[in-house]
């Protein structure tokens, strides 16, 4: 019997649910929100299984390796251990893992995420962490954001609404830092990671209570990536920071009461290739994650 | 490609071997530690007396002790100054049969990268280079442990100039542990960590490696000779590929420590047993990288180059934190800076039979057990 793709749809047919991300109301035919472009099947399934779900976010400037990271999170976690061990929901969770994996067993990085919204991959991760006497289960839901619109959505709040959804919504963050550009390149680097601290802190309305009893605020994982090229952010990750990022430093430690810094990598060594025309790209001769789980870790144990 | 300061290094390991295993000078060396005493790690006697399953009784004393520190080859090598005895020279090649292996000499087709240029983007290509000619050598069967380095710590071997290149003696005295003693980077005291004795040598650098070869009368294996001692036992498919692992085509984590294993950290020389070759080379897929005496640089294309922050030498093999076994296979080449020190490097010694004193009891018996 051949099943038409209408009689599928009635039959797969879930009631109408808010969008998981900003509560938007979703039509059952709707594949993502309209408002935050947040696949509707994640809201489907969180929703069927009830119970709070946590979004945890990744930011940070272009190029700074969010998709590089949040794939091998992902690869890494699928493969954990018991004590934490993650599940990708969904086909399109896998499609980043993929992405980010095949590149990096071929010796390149993936390419650079586009601006547009719709473009962007999610993921959805259904966590379990084995505590004394049960599991612990945590959605870790996320897009993987594009540098330029974090960039633009900072500097124009409500450019990409999806952003300051999944910020706001989020009790976890990790700001992505590129080591190298913080140690070789000015003070640039810290700029921006301080703007990214402060648009955290006005999601969850930290800068409005300065002078009150203050809310607990987001627990946030400052984590400084490319670690290969930079040894100084792997010896002592804190004092790199109080170093090398001031101004981010002195801004954490006033705004948000649960914070930490941590150094990872994902190469063990690179080079930047170079052609005639200009382009230069760099590429990991091998792989050897570092650091890549500690801060979701960390995260998951301020919750 | 080598380095050509390889080649200085071997003409001076010449010039110390002559120097420094005069027999008159190291008896005096024994009597005097005889009579004050050396400090010399516990575990690290244990753990060479252990590995040495044979007497060595009738063996003048400073030659016992060039065996024990695992030095038998400044026994054997052709150019010493004063001949060692039969007896110095029949115990020298036990511990050659022990605790090397031979590889025989063959073929192997080294991989070659290549930075390719197109439409898309730059990108390292692989492709297979052309079939190149391996002589035999004997190989440690084992990585240098913490144990065996320590050796080379207690003799001073940091602060003797000829076993480190002109070039590279400023260096030295930042090839300090984490108390500022000269020993591997995460030693501490000038002494390894007690349960890490059996466990490869680790947190030192391309320079450091080269310079305990020399010390013990051996050297790196270059890129080809590696290889070959990884795949040669098995041959060559119809195709004429290499088999990927010393086992065979598959990998299977129970044979090698890497990031499927595991274990998180490095193991002692002798765990994973069932990944071994069979003439008993152990771990050389897994456990630690290994340094060879190779460089490290993508071949440059018709219009792009490789643009490296320092020179690299090759590493191969693996570690124990390689996330991806296609990156562990006896074919795959990558590099790391001369002077890394990391947490996942370590080496192994190898030297040319042909430069060795033969001797014809002990090359016959090896050959008759089948012991390669």
């Amino acid at each position: 019997m051949i099943t038409t793709s209408s009689q599928l749809l009635t039959s797969n047919a879930s009631p109408a649910v808010q969008c998981v991300c900003c509560g938007e109301r979703l039509s059952q035919r709707d594949q993502c929100c309209n408002e935050c472009q947040t696949p509707a099947s994640i809201s489907h399934t969180v929703s069927a299984r009830g119970g709070a779900q946590s979004f945890i976010s990744v930011l940070g400037a272009s190029n700074a390796g969010k998709t590089v990271y949040l794939g091998l999170l992902l690869d890494m976690l699928s493969k954990g251990s018991e004590a934490m061990r993650g599940t990708a929901m969904g086909a399109f969770s896998v499609e980043l893992q993929e992405q980010v994996i095949t590149a990096l067993e071929r010796r390149s990085f993936p390419e650079k995420t586009p601006a547009e919204a719709d473009a962007w991959k999610w993921f959805h991760c259904q966590l379990s962490i084995a505590e004394k006497k049960k599991t612990r289960y945590v959605d870790m839901i996320s897009p993987d954001f594009a540098g330029e619109a974090i960039s633009l959505e900072i500097n124009h709040a409500g450019m990409y609404p999806s952003i300051g959804h999944v910020v706001s919504k989020s009790g976890g963050l990790m700001i992505l830092c590129d080591s190298m550009r913080v140690r070789d390149a000015g003070s640039g680097e810290d700029l921006f990671a301080m703007k990214l601290a402060s648009y955290i802190a006005e999601q969850h309305d930290l800068e409005t209570e300065i002078g009150r009893r203050r809310k607990a605020g987001p627990a946030v994982a400052i984590v400084f990536t490319k670690c290969d090229g930079c040894p100084e952010a792997i010896e002592a990750p804190t004092q790199f920071a109080t170093n090398n990022t001031p101004r981010l430093f002195e801004y954490c430690r006033r705004m948000f009461s649960r914070h930490s810094y941590f150094a990872a990598g994902v190469a063990g060594s690179s080079g930047v290739l170079a052609d005639t025309k200009g382009r230069q790209m760099r590429v990991p001769f091998h792989v050897q994650p570092y650091g890549i789980v500690e801060p979701l870790q960390w995260i998951v144990s301020q919750q | 490609m080598r380095f050509v300061n390889s080649k200085d290094c071997v003409k001076r390991s010449n010039q110390v071997k002559s120097f420094s295993v005069g027999r008159i000078e190291l008896s005096l060396a024994t009597i005097i530690s005889d009579a004050v005493g050396v400090w010399t790690h516990r575990g690290a006697q244990r753990s060479t007396a252990h590995a040495l399953n044979f007497s060595l009784g009738d063996v003048p004393p400073d030659v016992r002790r060039l065996i024990r520190n695992r030095r038998y080859c400044r026994v054997l090598l052709a150019v010493e100054a004063m001949p060692f005895d039969a007896a110095s020279i029949a115990s020298a090649w036990q511990a050659v049969a022990q605790q090397m292996a031979i590889v025989p000499s063959g073929n192997v087709r080294l991989s070659v990268d290549i930075v390719v240029s197109d439409s898309a983007g730059v990108e390292l290509a692989n492709s297979r280079g052309e079939s190149m000619h391996v002589e035999s050598i004997y190989l440690d069967r084992e990585c240098v442990t913490n144990a065996d380095f320590a050796k080379f710590v207690e003799a001073s071997g940091y602060s003797n100039p000829q076993y480190w290149p002109e070039e590279v003696l400023p260096n030295v005295l930042r090839f300090t542990d984490r108390t500022g003693m000269p020993g591997p980077r995460f030693w501490a005291k000038g002494i390894p960590p007690v349960d890490k004795l059996d466990h490869p040598v680790v947190g030192v650098c391309w320079y450091e490696a080269n310079a305990y070869a020399m010390w013990v009368g051996k050297r790196l294996p270059s890129s080809d000779e590696w290889q070959r001692a990884g795949t040669w036992p098995q041959g060559s498919t119809a195709d004429g590929n290499e088999q990927r692992y010393p086992w065979g085509n598959a990998f299977d984590p129970s044979k090698a420590n890497l990031w499927a294993s595991g274990t998180g950290d490095t193991v002692p020389v002798t765990a994973f047993p069932t990944g071994n070759t069979p003439n008993g080379v152990r771990q050389l897929v897994g456990n630690v990288w290994e340094w060879v005496n190779s460089s490290f640089s993508p071949q440059p294309g018709a219009d792009a180059v490789v643009l490296l922050d320092q020179t690299m030498a090759e590493i191969r093999g693996g570690a124990f934190d390689t996330y991806f076994h296609s990156q562990a296979t006896c074919q795959f080449r990558t590099g790391q800076p001369l002077l890394f020190r990391g947490a996942n490097i370590g080496f192994r010694c190898c030297v040319r039979g042909s430069a060795l004193s033969p001797h014809a009891e002990s090359a016959s018996s090896t050959s008759e057990r089948g012991d390669l």
